[in-house]
């Protein structure tokens, strides 16, 4: 065989191998420890708690949350989930109160606008490129 | 009251702003005919002395801001806290080392920490790099000065950090909790090192585009390519120090949080990144006099903006100042830097014209990565300006949350690596489109092996695959072109060829090292595990093969650095029921700030993963919470950051060394 052509498929396996080991492996270790002892109960806090953000800290949701707002927000969602409300019934409860900013997930309006933007932002570069006759 | 140190430290940046002034003056001296002193005018302009004057006023400016920060750090070394800024970050029983945290940890102390970097970077900058720039030296050194000029006004007029406290105070403040980590020691100056420095670029590219004499210079960016490389080496250090505290001190699990402060903190390097690959091709080429002139100033305008976004308060953030006045001053400072850029990169008609082989070549490969950052950069401008353009035209707060940032800025980062491993693998000099395709195939051999795992295992993440295998083709492609470099025997007597081995070697090691960090940043994010848990000592948990012992909760009072009580939880760590090691998580309460415990995280770490381990609250009877984070790969995150920081301190190297030679 071609010595290049040795040299090409060489470091092509041995790349490709240590790549899909790292994935399967990071796959895995997922997987594997996923299966904490914890109820349903709890779960549903968690998720909920991760799905809201504190009202006083912009960017930190719930669940890592430590100021005497965020302790009573917990109480009432371990409440409502006693009352056998659901995740959506309780997630529309804090938004009504407190207003769509708590919710952890963007507004679709803000998508079309960031996209609006960003069409926008290329018509100047296009021009520079131009100007720089990169583009005719 | 009088306090010599605050007198000296203030005369100090006071006069710094004088000279930066006179320098100002005497540029305009020299430019424009002032009736009345024309003829002295002509006689000082003839011996050359505006310029050296120019020259020593940088030096003495420098001086005066060394003057100035030294005054500041002996005052909190020696607790002076009648000095109102050594009141509000220190006090008696801080650490010393931590002292010199307090010396930048807020706005006062670091807007003379940023300028005395700032004098410190363009008095070098003159002594080595400016006799290369003849007939621009002169504005150079002008511009150098306004920015001095507009870095120091609010020193003197508002935020000085010099100013006495009405009352003689016995202790101070403290520093503030989030400071009080060694990371926290150098991360905020080399941050500040390397957005500073991007002043240099700004400037010669300044310089340059306003020079009256058309195509004067338009070689700037690889006269100052030195330059170049030691901000996007001090961005990235920074950066990556700044991942690091956010990992081992936030408590989170996570290293990056779409943070608009750390956002910000990656807007300069962007520019800089696309300014080194656009020079190359100039080098190569020809060419690309506008692209480079925009990319030269934008890195600075983007730093200037990052530091409005922090100082302002207009944006909320775990890293920013408090609110303050001073943001409507870096508005203004933003403007005029806006002003300078457009009317310097309009002025001069440049007429180099590229002419690009093939699509499959090397260089339109780097002509679309360059595009394709710029992208990003962009991207990431719009997710800072949009929270505030959203709350003037519809007063209301949005939050952009962090699926938003992966669908928008992750997609975007997907094609640049994407993009990168195929261009990695294109040959250097390209000769025919038959034998690109032929270098490009294992590359799309690779993506479509991962592709097809992605379809047959888990088709929602056919993206994070496909990054993975963009990754691995840019590892691929890279030692492809490492064991294609020819290293001539006669290396000794031939600079030149050293230079090129050097710099085709780091810029190899720089691709390997964001690759791998790419991967450690995919792996450390997409396939994280979190479990939350309340145990009562002596019970466990257990997580798949691993087991948590929880001991014990011990509390102390450690006398140092404001705190007040550490309290700290005994784990045993137990994989397959046998004891790995022990760990300590923790928290610290602080005197003088009871609302602020700060988290002691403590991680178990290995090749495959970090075990993460945070300790949230507990009760009256111990019964505690904790936060398991298993990070699996995340460490190649680290070591890719540092083989990136390996490939552009060879590029240094290379720069100052072997050219000197």
């Amino acid at each position: 065989m071609n010595r290049v052509i040795f040299k090409i498929i060489l470091i092509f396996s041995f790349v490709s191998i240590i790549g899909i080991s790292i994935l399967y492996t990071a796959n895995s270790s997922q997987k594997n420890i996923k299966d904490g002892r914890v109820s349903i109960e709890i779960k549903r806090t968690y998720e909920i708690e991760s799905q809201i953000r504190c009202p006083s800290c912009g960017g930190i949701t719930l669940d890592l949350c430590e100021l005497p707002i965020c302790r009573e927000m917990k109480k009432v969602i371990a409440t409502q989930i006693e009352t056998g409300l659901s995740n959506k019934e309780i997630i529309n409860f804090f938004q009504l109160r407190y207003g769509d900013i708590i919710i952890n997930r963007t507004n679709k309006f803000v998508y079309i606008f960031f996209i609006s933007f960003f069409i926008l932002s290329i018509v100047p570069i296009s021009l520079f490129m131009k100007k720089n006759k990169l583009i005719k | 009251m009088f306090n010599i140190l605050s007198a000296v430290g203030f005369t100090g940046t006071f006069l710094a702003l004088g000279l930066s002034i006179i320098n100002i003056s005497l540029y305009f001296i020299h430019k424009f005919k002032i009736p009345y002193i024309e003829s002295y005018q002509k006689k000082i302009k003839d011996n050359n002395f505006i310029f050296s004057m120019m020259k020593i006023n940088i030096y003495l400016i420098n001086l005066c801001l060394f003057i100035a920060i030294a005054c500041l750090y002996i005052a909190i070394l020696t607790n002076q806290f009648n000095i109102s800024y050594v009141f509000s970050v220190s006090s008696i029983n801080l650490e010393t080392k931590y002292k010199w945290a307090a010396l930048y940890s807020s706005q006062e102390g670091s807007l003379l920490l940023w300028a005395f970097i700032l004098s410190t970077f363009i008095h070098i900058f003159v002594r080595t790099s400016l006799n290369k720039f003849h007939e621009l030296q002169l504005s150079i050194v002008s511009i150098f000065s306004i920015i001095i000029m507009l870095t120091l006004i609010p020193l003197v007029l508002f935020t000085s950090p010099f100013v006495l406290s009405a009352i003689n105070q016995i202790d101070g403040k403290g520093l503030n909790p989030l400071l009080i980590d060694p990371t926290m020691l150098i991360h905020p100056p080399i941050l500040l090192s390397g957005l500073v420095s991007t002043a240099i670029p700004f400037s010669v590219a300044i310089a340059t585009g306003i020079a009256t004499k058309k195509g004067i210079a338009v070689t700037w960016s690889v006269v100052i390519r030195k330059w170049i490389l030691v901000s996007i080496f001090l961005l990235t250090l920074g950066n990556i120090l700044g991942a690091w505290w956010a990992y081992t001190v936030l408590g989170w699990g996570g290293f990056w949080g779409w943070d608009p402060v750390e956002n910000s903190a990656i807007l300069a390097l962007l520019p800089m990144i696309g300014l080194l690959h656009a020079t190359y091709l100039h080098q190569k080429k020809g060419g690309f006099e506008y692209i480079n002139l925009l990319l030269g100033t934008l890195g600075f305008i983007l730093a200037i903006f990052t530091t409005f976004n922090v100082r302002s308060g207009a944006i909320d953030s775990v890293h920013s100042f408090a609110e303050s006045d001073i943001g409507l001053y870096y508005l203004i400072f933003l403007s005029v830097l806006v002003i300078l850029s457009i009317y310097s990169i309009n002025k001069n008609d440049f007429h180099g014209s590229i002419k690009i082989t093939s699509l499959l070549s090397k260089e339109s490969a780097i002509i679309i990565n360059i595009f394709i950052t710029t992208m990003i950069m962009l991207a990431i401008l719009s997710t800072l300006i949009l929270p505030i353009t959203f709350e003037m035209l519809k007063d209301q707060k949005i939050i952009l949350s962090p699926d938003f940032y992966n669908q928008t800025i992750g997609a975007l980062i997907l094609i640049l690596l994407t993009a990168l491993s195929i261009s990695s693998s294109l040959p250097k000099k390209f000769t025919s489109n038959k034998k690109s395709i032929l270098e490009v195939t294992p590359i799309l051999l690779l993506l479509s092996i991962f592709l097809l795992i992605a379809i047959i295992i888990n088709i929602d993440q056919i993206l994070i695959f496909l990054a993975f295998a963009s990754c691995i083709g840019i590892c691929y492609g890279s030692i492809i072109s490492i064991t294609r470099i020819k290293f001539k025997k006669n290396y000794n007597k031939n600079n030149l060829h050293i230079q090129l081995f050097i710099r085709s070697l780091s810029s190899h090691i720089t691709h390997i090292g964001l690759a791998l960090f790419a991967i450690g940043a995919i792996s450390a994010t997409t396939f994280q595990s979190h479990n939350q848990f309340t145990i009562a000592p002596g019970e466990s948990y257990n997580i798949g093969q691993y087991s948590f012992k929880y001991n014990a909760l011990r509390s102390r009072n450690p006398n140092k650095n404001g705190i007040e009580t550490e309290v700290i939880a005994d784990i045993s760590l137990f994989k397959n029921n046998k004891l790995i090691t022990s760990l300590f998580p923790g928290k610290n309460f602080f005197t003088s700030f009871p609302a602020q415990p700060v988290a002691i995280v403590d991680i178990d770490r290995s090749i495959i993963q970090d075990t993460y381990i945070f300790l949230q609250k507990w009760d009256n009877n111990l019964n505690t919470q904790f936060h398991i984070y298993i990070n699996p790969f995340i460490n190649l995150l680290w070591l890719g950051g540092l083989l990136y920081l390996l490939g552009t301190g060879m590029a240094l190297f290379e720069e100052s060394v072997v050219k000197n030679e």
